[in-house]
């Protein structure tokens, strides 16, 4: 284990939390709240984030394809809420309905990956961005019958958003909240993520997980001892695919409603961000690096709303998210560029 | 007229140049000789200022053309000098057509859309087809022009390559790569001719090439370089092809020899009319059978197919043939199969192929066995995603950074921090780990220091004699083959050109190298 | 040898059902497909040469279309008029897309292999640096001085800028009358000419240096060629076009969505690219006057088509969208090979 160093995302995004803490404090909006919302919206975000490690290490660069797992994930949502399952057990039965759709898609996904070798990225958030637009035409025929999906009107075919108030609307985000003076803890929300990180930590501690590291890092040294390249690129696509389904999963109940038809178009983006941020650049990327990547990213989120509002242009949160997110993307890139071009 | 000076370049703290002096004089066709890794390589990516130079820190020494030192950073420069280059990998846009090959960047133009400047103005086709098509008659070529380069036959590809350079009109030094690698018999006549009349206009010629018998009678002399140093010069015509080939190989003091007990028992491994479609390095129709407990050399040139063996037997390249691992054919060939079989293979290419820089020793040592052996990982039903049993592979890292003695900080150190010679020694315990009775090793002790070199080798030594392990060792080190193995299998021109016994003269592997059939006295 | 590229077939088989289905008058879809025409021929134009010079799918056009909204915001902010707007705006927008298309071309310099991509976090990336100087930078750190066209808190223009002064300035020009459908024929000649300008380049010797930078890099730099330099010609003729291409754009459409317009321009210049039959490896001036007919034919019908097919406007919207990004996708798939 090296000692990690911070790297210039890491140095500005500090700087950056450093200066909208002195304004919160300030414009007089309590951190208690900041940071409660920040952890909420860490787990909220986080399992989408993490979703990418396995195809990242694989060698796959950064999943901008996401959308497909999160289809697979608002399909189990979906079949959840038809079924009028609710409390924890609706939002397990919604992970586990999504699981067989996340792991055909991703089989197939993974299979379109390993044609595309060297422009998997690009190609990526193509397919994903196609694949959206299919769903859009399943969403718009899709034989559901609970009548609060779908639109009013004419009743056939999903709404855009569909509420989750009455069925698991917010049950992680509340299960066993610990209260520290104004600071409400999510512990059972944290909890969660916690098992699931451990999961994904344990899995790269596994023959298959040492294969996927080895796969990202040298195709040629991991097929000459024996490894299946092809079964093990694909085995992480699967992996990160379901991991992405099970994503949407908690961000929906999170967020109270489920967002259909073209809401995850950009979700991709935010996401690689997040673990490019936390992430040793051009490295293997740990579970931890991304946690603490989406931790910084969604802190700025989370207290970046409330200053814009006092500043009276409520867009400039959104505008500077943005920027954020893609110019860490494109450092990230660069960094990556350069030190190819310094090893010849 | 080419005239360099003390001519040195290092890549870190490998000098692949050593103050190497040449002069070349105006329409003298050139020879530059040596074996894998004696410099020829890098003395023509310094004269065509191809960038890696200049980004691994330049050069020392001076390149003089006419009289003038050249300043030699990026191919413009050289360009500009006159200097050309005949590229073995051909820099050839293959959907171009061959008459825009042969005027890239000197395209005729219209004269009156000149306005914006040359490069803005249409570019003349026809005139560029008629100076190709002439540029190609003058090398003997009844080609059309405008045929697309792709569509070529690989012959002709090598021609349209030359035609680029002639197309110039200022020339003075060529540099030829092996251009005749690819070329038929008839087709490196009508080169040959093609060259000694492009000579004979005044140009200097520098050509490189592994068969010895081409630089023989083309060129007027040869220098030889070995361990990028100078070792010898001859002047043509009549070559004595021993003397040359004995200088290129060299008379290295041979140190204590192994004792020569010829190796007995079955027969471990066995070729039979094994071909390999490895680029560049083909075999066809070797047949080969390696004794237990045996160490078999692997020798030749390069181009002649030595390391496609290791990986043809691993299926890692199409091939045909058949294999047997003690006594067993093994269909389909894979890299499963055979560590199944307890066969392992070790490539030359350490840092691209046979570790993984970015994990640490343990990891790199353990993970062969992990994936083909179930080795190290604790108990569970689903093998796939059983955990790794770190304290025994610790255990084992351990153990093989004390036996092999890897100067390192701990398992955990990452392999990319570690020398050239300890990273090799961590390749051999990840052999070792699958538990080998065959091992095949290409180019162990490239970029080693010396004292490792002599660790690596006894490693392979006690290891034969203690597990009586079966290796095949593939080095362009002639010296050190003889040091360690029973027998040593010259390969040329992608077959076995002989089978000699470590005690055979210098004379003999030299003639052996260069395809020459011995002299029976 | 060569694949027979199957796409243009394919959407002219499309369209032609979907036309078949659409109960839309030919006449009334050909007036459209020439208003599409003008519209976006440049802004596809503009991709060709980052093809040929081997950097793919040039997503940062949107840079050069921000170029051009830059140099009409200021036009209106200074209440420029007519003839000479056009020009001032032009004059702006080359400015700027120059300087950004070095930028663009530098930064893929370093990002070789992987240019596709990043131009698109390029394009994102801008779009943000745009809208944070139009809707917080005005009116706190730049003083507009025409009030009419800020938001009513007096920071940020307002989402719609009325282009009134510039439009349509080209479009009446020589219009002509076909029988029922009228064609800008001078409009027509421009992206026509601009077509000419870019098939005349591949033919000089840039022209062979992109093709060969394109081909490889490496042997391009063998042969003596500045492989770096040459793509940053690449992307800043892109850029340039791009900008010219938009400007065309939006005094057509006569108003300028400030926040917005530039949106998807990449997208859909792409699609219509490739569903003239080009490649990400390869493409010429044809498919791109090829595609951009046949692209927004299907484009223009398939609402109508998806309403009468499946009594749902919605499905014939969201097959269009599957379209343009599985046109590039398919692409993207499809061209395997080249390391």
């Amino acid at each position: 284990m090296k000692t990690p160093h911070l790297q210039i995302p890491q140095v500005f995004i500090l700087g950056m939390l450093a200066v909208l803490m002195a304004m919160a404090f300030w414009a007089g909006i309590p951190l208690s709240g900041i940071m409660g919302d920040s952890l909420v919206r860490l787990v909220m975000n986080g399992v989408l984030v993490v979703s990418m490690i396995p195809m990242l290490n694989a060698g796959l660069g950064v999943n901008f394809g996401l959308p497909v797992g999160i289809c697979a994930g608002l399909l189990g949502l979906c079949l959840a809420v038809n079924l009028r399952l609710t409390g924890l057990s609706g939002l397990f039965a919604a992970m586990a309905f999504s699981v067989p759709g996340g792991v055909l898609l991703g089989y197939l996904y993974g299979r379109l990956l390993h044609r595309v070798r060297g422009r998997e990225e690009i190609a990526g958030t193509f397919v994903g961005f196609s694949f959206i637009s299919v769903m859009n035409l399943f969403w718009a025929v899709a034989p559901f019958t609970n009548p609060s999906m779908l639109w009013p009107i004419g009743g056939k075919g999903l709404r855009p958003v569909i509420g989750l108030k009455g069925y698991f609307a917010k049950v992680l985000n509340h299960a066993w909240v610990v209260h520290l003076g104004d600071l409400a803890v999510p512990v059972g929300m944290l909890a969660f993520f916690a098992v699931l990180c451990l999961g994904l930590y344990a899995f790269f501690r596994t023959k298959t997980g040492a294969a996927v590291n080895a796969v990202g890092e040298n195709e040629v040294f991991a097929g000459l001892s024996g490894v299946n390249v092809r079964r093990i690129r694909i085995a992480a696509v699967i992996l990160s695919t379901v991991l992405a389904a099970w994503g949407i999963c908690v961000y929906a109940q999170s967020y109270g409603f489920i967002e259909l038809y073209s809401a995850p178009l950009m979700m991709a983006f935010p996401a690689a961000s997040a673990i490019f941020l936390g992430g040793s650049l051009g490295h293997r990327t740990a579970v931890v690096q991304a946690v603490i990547g989406t931790f910084l990213f969604q802190t700025t989120y989370v207290i970046s709303g409330p200053i814009a509002n006092a500043l009276l242009v409520p867009e400039v949160a959104e505008i500077l998210r943005m920027i954020l997110t893609n110019a860490i993307i494109l450092y990230a890139m660069l960094y990556e560029g350069r030190r190819r071009r310094a090893q010849g | 007229m080419l005239t360099i000076r003390g001519l040195t370049k290092r890549f870190g703290a490998h000098a692949a140049l050593k103050s190497v002096d040449l002069h070349v004089e105006a329409g003298e066709i050139h020879g530059l000789v040596g074996l894998n890794g004696s410099g020829k390589t890098t003395l023509f990516n310094i004269l065509f200022a191809h960038p890696l130079i200049a980004s691994t820190g330049g050069y020392a020494g001076e390149v003089m053309l006419d009289g003038d030192t050249a300043v030699l950073k990026e191919p413009t420069q050289a360009i500009a000098r006159g200097i050309g280059m005949v590229h073995q990998e051909f820099a050839l846009i293959p959907s171009m057509t061959v008459s825009e090959n042969v005027t890239v960047r000197r395209e005729r133009v219209f004269a009156a859309t000149q306005v914006f400047g040359r490069s803005l103005a249409l570019v003349d086709r026809r005139a560029n087809r008629d100076r190709a098509g002439a540029v190609l008659m003058r090398l003997g070529i009844g080609l059309d022009p405008s045929v697309r380069v792709m569509d070529l036959t690989v012959n002709m590809r090598q021609f349209v390559e030359i035609a680029r350079e002639v197309d110039r009109g200022d020339l003075k030094v060529l540099l030829l790569d092996e251009p005749t690698s690819a070329l038929h018999a008839a087709d490196t006549e009508k080169l040959f001719d093609a060259l000694r009349s492009l000579a004979a206009s005044g140009v200097s010629l520098l050509f490189v090439s592994h068969r010895l018998e081409e630089v023989t009678t083309l060129c007027d002399s040869v220098t030889v370089l070995r361990d990028g140093e100078v070792a010898g010069r001859f002047q043509g015509p009549g070559y004595d092809l021993v003397e040359l080939s004995e200088c290129m190989i060299g008379h290295g003091v041979t140190k204590a020899r192994r004792n020569v007990s010829s190796a007995q028992g079955p027969e471990a491994l066995r070729l039979r009319d094994f071909s390999v479609d490895m680029p560049g390095e083909r075999i066809s129709g070797i047949d080969l059978s390696v004794l237990r407990g045996e160490i078999l050399g692997l020798a030749g040139l390069s181009g002649h197919g030595r390391p496609a063996l290791g990986y043809g037997i691993m299926g890692m390249y199409a091939g045909s043939g058949r294999v047997y691992v003690g006594g067993e054919p093994v269909s389909p060939l894979s890299v499963g199969a055979m560590i199944a079989r307890r066969v392992f293979f070790l490539p030359e290419e350490r840092r691209f192929a046979g570790l993984l820089p970015d994990h640490s020793i343990m990891e790199n040592i353990v993970f062969a066995a992990m994936q083909c052996r179930n080795a190290f990982l604790r108990a569970f039903p689903l093998k796939a995603i059983a955990l790794v049993d770190r304290k025994e592979a610790r255990r084992f890292a351990e153990e093989c950074i004390e036996r092999f003695d890897i100067k390192c900080t701990g398992v955990y150190q990452k392999v990319s921090e570690l020398s050239g010679g300890n990273q090799q020694k961590v390749c051999i315990a990840r052999a070792l780990a699958t538990n080998p009775e065959i091992l095949v090793v290409s180019e162990p002790t490239r970029g080693v220091d010396i004292q490792a070199k002599e660790t690596i080798l006894n490693i392979f030594l006690d290891l034969n004699r203690d597990s009586r392990t079966t290796l095949i060792i593939s080095s362009s080190e002639i010296d050190e083959l003889i040091r360690v193995c029973h027998r040593i299998a010259v390969i040329h021109d992608g077959r076995v050109f002989d089978i000699l016994d470590p005690t055979a003269t210098e004379t003999e592997f030299a003639l052996a190298f260069s395809g020459e059939r011995k002299v029976h006295a | 040898m060569r694949r027979v590229n199957a796409v243009p077939a394919v959407f002219l088989v499309l369209s032609g059902v979907a036309l078949y289905y659409s109960d839309l008058s030919p006449a009334f879809v050909a007036g459209e497909v020439v208003t599409r025409f003008i519209r976006d021929g440049v802004m596809v134009l503009a991709l060709v040469v980052p093809v040929t010079a081997g950097m793919g799918l040039n997503f940062a056009v949107t840079v050069g279309a921000l170029a051009a909204q830059v140099g009409m915001v200021l036009a209106v902010d200074w209440g420029l008029q007519g003839g000479t707007g056009l020009l001032a705006i032009t004059a702006m927008g080359l400015a700027l897309s120059l300087v950004f298309g070095c930028i663009i071309g530098a930064v893929l310099n370093l990002v070789r292999g992987k240019e596709m991509i990043a131009t698109m976090i390029i394009g994102f990336l801008a779009t943000g640096l745009y809208q944070l100087v139009f809707m917080v930078g005005y009116g706190t750190f730049i003083k507009p001085t025409n009030r009419e066209m800020m938001l009513s808190r007096g920071i940020g223009i307002r989402n719609m800028v009325d282009l009134e002064p510039f439009r349509n300035i080209m479009d009446r020009l020589w219009v002509v009358q076909a029988g029922p459908v009228e064609i800008p024929l001078f409009m027509v000649l421009v992206v026509l000419a601009f077509a000419c300008v870019i098939a005349y380049l591949m033919n000089t010797p840039l022209g062979q240096q992109f093709k060969a930078v394109g081909e490889g890099y490496e042997k391009a730099r063998m042969l003596g060629i500045d492989a770096d330099a040459v793509r940053v010609k690449a992307i800043v003729l892109s850029t340039v076009l791009a900008c010219l291409g938009h400007i065309i754009f939006t005094q057509n459409i006569g108003m300028l969505n400030v926040y917005t317009a530039h949106m998807n321009t990449d997208i859909f210049a792409c699609a219509a690219l490739l569903a003239g039959g080009a490649s990400i490896l390869r493409a010429h001036v044809g498919h791109a006057l090829l595609g951009v007919l046949l692209f927004h034919s299907l484009f223009i019908v398939s609402p109508q088509a998806g309403q009468n097919i499946f009594a749902n406007a919605a499905l014939g919207e969201y097959f269009r969208t599957f379209v343009a990004y599985g046109t590039i996708a398919f692409a993207l798939v499809m061209s395997t090979g080249k390391r």
